[in-house]
């Protein structure tokens, strides 16, 4: 049966990140000279520059799924049947309207590749894929609010060929972030909830919803 | 296996599938040059007219990706026939950037950015339910969504999707593929030594799908895949990973020698197309006829994969696999077959469309002939 075997989510309204089993917390005063996600890359303490030069979206989706596959790693043998699939409702509008902001003025118009390239949503998946070598399928779906059974239905279809999947809802709302994403695989046993509509929902409220 | 009832597509070379197929069959292309690039642009006025004689609306309130994209479901489901008001009818919208053009003109909040907003647009006026999926996933987009679509349908969670892409040429888009260098200032020249850029192009196309019924005559979709290529978010990989992933998972279940033609990306990009050529050398395919369309229509981003697919059944039906328009002397590193010159004629069953996007990302599917 398909389960949601870990998830993580990155949350900076309620100043904390982390995973089913374990969260970093945040105080204003850390996040007084760096923001949230830096403060999050330094927490979790990896090392990989390449990180600096994403956006806000690729940021989050890249953190996101740093935090979830230290709890739940992938077997090399399993990386081309990972698949990453993620969602959100304003696509990439946070990083388009920087990027229009460089070519507003036809007279002082210098357009930057490397802002283009992340106003492509799927861009985020191909960090994901770069970063663990995942080989399996990659996709970006837009929805007008967070919907559990499209995500359960399109997800269920790529399961049919997959080993694991990480399912991702990442928005960008007035340049803060949220994540959440969900490791999905087969597995036995009652340990894990089954992945459903149902269950992404009651994740999404208890880690999301207004206190 | 699920089967494609009807089609549409709305680019400069015409405003239906016959259109389309005919001008591209007989050389034509929609290319033009614009300044220091070339381009294919859809008249504005021309999309106008035939968006208010086909839907009976004012064209002043929507934007030229909402016209184009309801001009082409519209002429896709009035041959055919959807009945939008059921829950077990979904639009796929496949598009990388919707209604960015907003924000040439410094519009930054206008509330018809987001690309759902256009999905919902298009229900609203066909009588759907909601029931819409937006996928944006780069240029390989337009097949991304058919082959999402597809899965829908087999895991019977719907009976009927149709699938339209979209993207118009704004100044952003333009813009942006400008300052990755990666425009030809000239008529672009898939796969041959000479090719330097992309052409963008503009297009709308729709194809409408659902379970084969027993004993259908149309065109068939038989199997897709999408595999990444864990490289680069903006050069395709060395080996061609994703794109080989996905080409060997379509072709494993057929013989190589009923394959009447691959119709690949082609972008005319150095990379790309050296890429594409990988991928089909390394999946044992250099016998098999490839092309591609861009110097007909340019790449027409979201929109590519069902414009692609569609021009590609035409093809296959009319018994004929389309010469690259442009392409004289060979350009990639691996013999494969690229088609040179003029039209061939074909009696094999089967085609792959093949397409490779930013973000590493590569999709393939396997099409079967209508009877």
């Amino acid at each position: 049966m398909y389960k949601i075997v870990q998830y993580s989510y990155i949350c900076p309204q309620k100043l904390k990140a982390g995973t089913g089993g374990s969260s970093y917390h945040f105080t204003t005063g850390e996040l007084a000279e760096t923001n949230f996600l830096t403060a999050l890359y330094r927490k979790i303490g990896i090392d990989y520059p390449k990180f600096f030069k994403m956006d806000t979206l690729a940021k989050s989706g890249f953190l996101a799924s740093e935090l979830l596959i230290e709890k739940y790693p992938i077997a090399d043998n399993d990386k081309q049947s990972t698949a990453v699939i993620c969602f959100n409702r304003l696509s990439t509008i946070d990083t388009d309207i920087k990027f229009a902001h460089t070519i507003a003025d036809p007279d002082n118009c210098y357009p930057s590749p490397s802002l283009f390239v992340y106003t492509l949503p799927n861009i985020v998946t191909g960090e994901i894929a770069i970063r663990q070598g995942f080989t399996g399928e990659t996709a970006f779906y837009s929805s007008e609010k967070f919907m559990p059974q499209q995500i359960e239905g399109i997800v269920n279809d790529v399961l049919a060929f997959s080993k694991n999947v990480l399912v991702a809802w990442i928005d960008i709302v007035d340049s803060q972030p949220l994540a959440l994403m969900f490791m999905v695989a087969d597995q036995d046993g009652d340990s894990n909830p089954e992945f459903n509509a149902d269950n992404m929902q009651s994740i999404y409220s208890q880690l999301f919803n207004p206190e | 296996m699920i089967e494609i009832i009807s089609d549409n597509i709305v680019s400069p070379l015409g405003f239906s599938t016959e259109q389309n197929y005919t001008a591209a069959k007989a050389g034509l292309s929609a290319l033009k040059p614009c300044g220091d690039y070339f381009a294919a642009y859809i008249d504005n006025k021309m999309l106008n007219e035939a968006f208010a004689d086909n839907l009976n609306l004012s064209p002043d309130t929507f934007s030229k990706v909402e016209k184009a994209a309801m001009l082409s479901v519209k002429l896709a489901v009035d041959k055919c026939g959807v009945d939008f008001s059921s829950p077990r009818t979904a639009l796929y919208l496949s598009t990388t950037k919707g209604n960015v053009e907003y924000m040439d003109n410094g519009d930054y909040q206008n509330p018809d950015l987001p690309l759902w907003r256009t999905a919902k647009k298009m229900l609203d006026y066909f009588g759907g339910k909601g029931n819409y999926v937006v996928v944006s996933n780069a240029c390989i987009s337009g097949l991304s969504a058919i082959i999402s679509a597809a899965r829908a349908l087999e895991s019977h969670r719907i009976d009927c999707a149709v699938v339209s892409g979209v993207d118009m040429l704004s100044r952003f888009i333009v813009q942006g593929f400008s300052s990755l260098k990666a425009l030809s200032a000239s008529h672009c020249r898939p796969f041959d030594i000479e090719r330097n850029g992309l052409n963008l192009g503009e297009a709308a196309a729709t194809v409408v799908m659902r379970r084969a019924t027993e004993g259908s005559r149309f065109t068939k979709f038989v199997t897709g895949s999408v595999h990444n290529d864990a490289y680069h978010i903006s050069s395709p990989s060395k080996t061609a990973e994703g794109s080989f992933l996905a080409l060997s998972d379509v072709v494993k279940s057929v013989d190589p020698d009923s394959l009447a033609f691959i119709n690949a990306h082609g972008t005319s990009t150095l990379y790309n197309d050296e890429m594409e050529a990988v991928a089909v050398n390394r999946a044992g395919l250099n016998a098999v006829p490839v092309n591609s369309l861009k110097a007909v229509f340019g790449h027409t981003l979201g929109a590519a994969g069902i414009v692609e697919s569609i021009v590609s059944m035409c093809a296959l039906n009319d018994n004929t696999v389309l010469k690259t328009l442009n392409f004289s002397q060979h350009g990639v590193s691996k013999k494969i077959n690229i088609v040179a010159g003029v039209n061939q004629t074909t009696s094999k069953p089967y085609f792959v469309k093949l397409i490779s996007g930013f973000g590493g990302c590569n999709a393939a599917a396997l099409f079967k002939k209508g009877e």
